[in-house]
């Protein structure tokens, strides 16, 4: 094949698994500059996007890719919805940072769920409270720098929420720190690579019991990034927790920069959250525009999942409605 | 399509020329799949022969094939049509796209890919690149500058930079 038209190479590249055009980018400087350039990325986003999880596990995180697994393995024709999903390693991701670390049993945490295909994570074990923005499919990373006023927020991480998500509308990532103590939120923009400090008078209070429970987060209280804000669930201010255990969603609109409550939707949400939560896993419904798509938080697969099966049925992780 | 007024339309033909001279003749209704044949009849600029400079005879007649085989004869019927035969009618033209696109060899499928860029038909372009990107996958660059007729302008040191860079990529 001589004389390839240049359209067509880009339509052929953007159907790649992100590890062939890793490799591809040593081919030319203008097939490595297109292979970056931001309208190709959102392109190839658009024809691969699928789910992915980051599992983290001893001193390594693992990535779990619908999207090369599918292509690795064709879908048996008696029942095509059945994939068997093997986590791929990575092994100390961000060897520069932590070279010189030690590391223990559970080290990393992740913080976030795919959010547009980059996740946050933080050391936990020793924590040494940076957060770091990885793309599993390309293995780079980025530390969010620290802001200078925040020292004194780590003590009281029981009352700070974190976040990582994606806006579309605005095409930026933010990471997010609430500390509810101080009625102040920080805000990371990844485009503007700054810190923003926003007041705020928060319209929930949060207990610990649930916010904290979930496996190896070590205190650190993420939220489920979806449709450009992040959720949490939290305890209702104006409750009293432990005769009437109210619980909200609150979300933090990335966009606007404001918070957002709903009460949780009904008893079976609330059913639904808890069961999944023991399991290690939450499903969090699309509250905000009321559909039925369920969005899978597995990040928090225990290791004791993976070590038992190493692999990960997606059978297993749908759940009926 | 019962009514006289619409088979009237479908019935309309369009001769489409190959770069090598061979006379095509294609259903408007199925041509629409061309978005540059679809501009055309839009223009009204349709009459005689429609020469198509970059198509030769046998990529044209797959071209066509193709078109034949996805465009809808009985489209309100499909509608009513029941959900699970939609299903099955959808899995047997996916099973139908892959055997046709197998079946072809390496330069039918180039220029078969030519061929619907050129003429914008959108469905078979992409289930073409999606063939050859099946193709290129685990290929090294060295295969990719051949395939692609590319050269590399990076110095030794900057491609071994770049190699190492993304290792993981090359295991």
């Amino acid at each position: 094949m001589s004389n390839f038209p240049s359209d067509l190479i880009v339509d052929i590249l953007s159907y790649l698994p992100v590890k062939s055009l890793c490799r591809f980018k040593c081919v030319s400087k203008s097939l490595s500059a297109l292979i970056t350039y931001p309208q190709f990325v959102k392109l190839h986003q658009a024809r691969t996007q699928r789910q992915k999880f980051l599992l983290a596990i001893g001193a390594s995180l693992y990535h779990v890719d619908l999207e090369t697994s599918l292509l690795q393995q064709e879908p048996s024709s008696s029942s095509p919805s059945y994939h068997k999903v093997v986590p791929i390693k990575h092994d100390r991701p961000f060897k520069e940072e932590h070279d010189h670390h030690s590391f223990g049993y559970n080290s990393w945490v992740v913080v976030s769920e795919s959010s547009n295909g980059l996740f946050c994570t933080t050391k936990l074990n020793p924590p040494d409270n940076d957060f770091f923005v990885y793309n599993p499919s390309t293995r780079e990373s980025k530390k969010i720098p620290k802001i200078e006023s925040e020292k004194e927020s780590y003590n009281s991480s029981l009352f700070t929420l974190h976040g990582f998500g994606y806006a579309e509308s605005i095409d930026d990532y933010k990471f997010v720190k609430v500390l509810i103590k101080r009625k102040i939120i920080l805000i990371f923009s990844l485009r503007q690579n700054s810190w923003k400090t926003v007041k705020c008078d928060f319209p929930f209070n949060v207990n610990s019991s649930h916010v904290t429970s979930l496996p190896f987060t070590g205190g650190v209280n993420y939220g489920i990034p979806l449709n450009g804000a992040i959720h949490w669930v939290v305890t209702a201010v104006d409750f009293d927790y432990y005769r009437d255990p109210r619980l909200l969603i609150v979300a933090f609109d990335l966009v606007e920069e404001k918070f957002k409550t709903w009460p949780l939707p009904n008893q079976v949400f609330q059913k639904k959250f808890r069961w999944f939560r023991r399991a290690g896993i939450m499903v969090m419904r699309d509250v905000q525009a009321g559909r039925l798509g369920e969005k899978l938080l597995a990040s928090h697969l225990s290791w004791q999942d993976l070590n038992g099966i190493s692999t990960v049925h997606l059978d297993t992780l749908t759940f009926p409605t | 399509m019962s009514t006289p007024s619409s088979s009237v339309f479908s019935y309309r033909v369009l001769k489409l020329k190959s770069s090598d001279g061979e006379i095509f003749e294609v259903k408007q209704t199925v041509a629409v799949q061309s978005g540059v044949l679809k501009q055309m009849m839009e223009d009204g600029c349709t009459e005689g022969e429609i020469p198509l400079n970059n198509v030769d005879s046998p990529t044209l007649a797959k071209i066509i094939e193709w078109c034949n085989k996805h465009h809808d004869d009985d489209v309100e019927g499909r509608v009513l049509s029941q959900e699970k035969e939609k299903e099955k009618e959808k899995a047997d033209m996916k099973r139908w796209e892959s055997e046709f696109i197998d079946a072809l060899n390496r330069d039918e499928l180039y220029f078969l890919l030519i061929g619907s860029n050129y003429m914008n038909i959108k469905e078979l372009l992409d289930c073409a690149a999606q063939k050859v990107a099946g193709m290129v996958k685990g290929k090294t660059p060295e295969a990719i500058r051949e395939m692609f007729n590319i050269q590399s302008d990076f110095t030794e040191e900057e491609e071994k930079a770049i190699r190492k860079e993304n290792q993981w990529a090359f295991n």
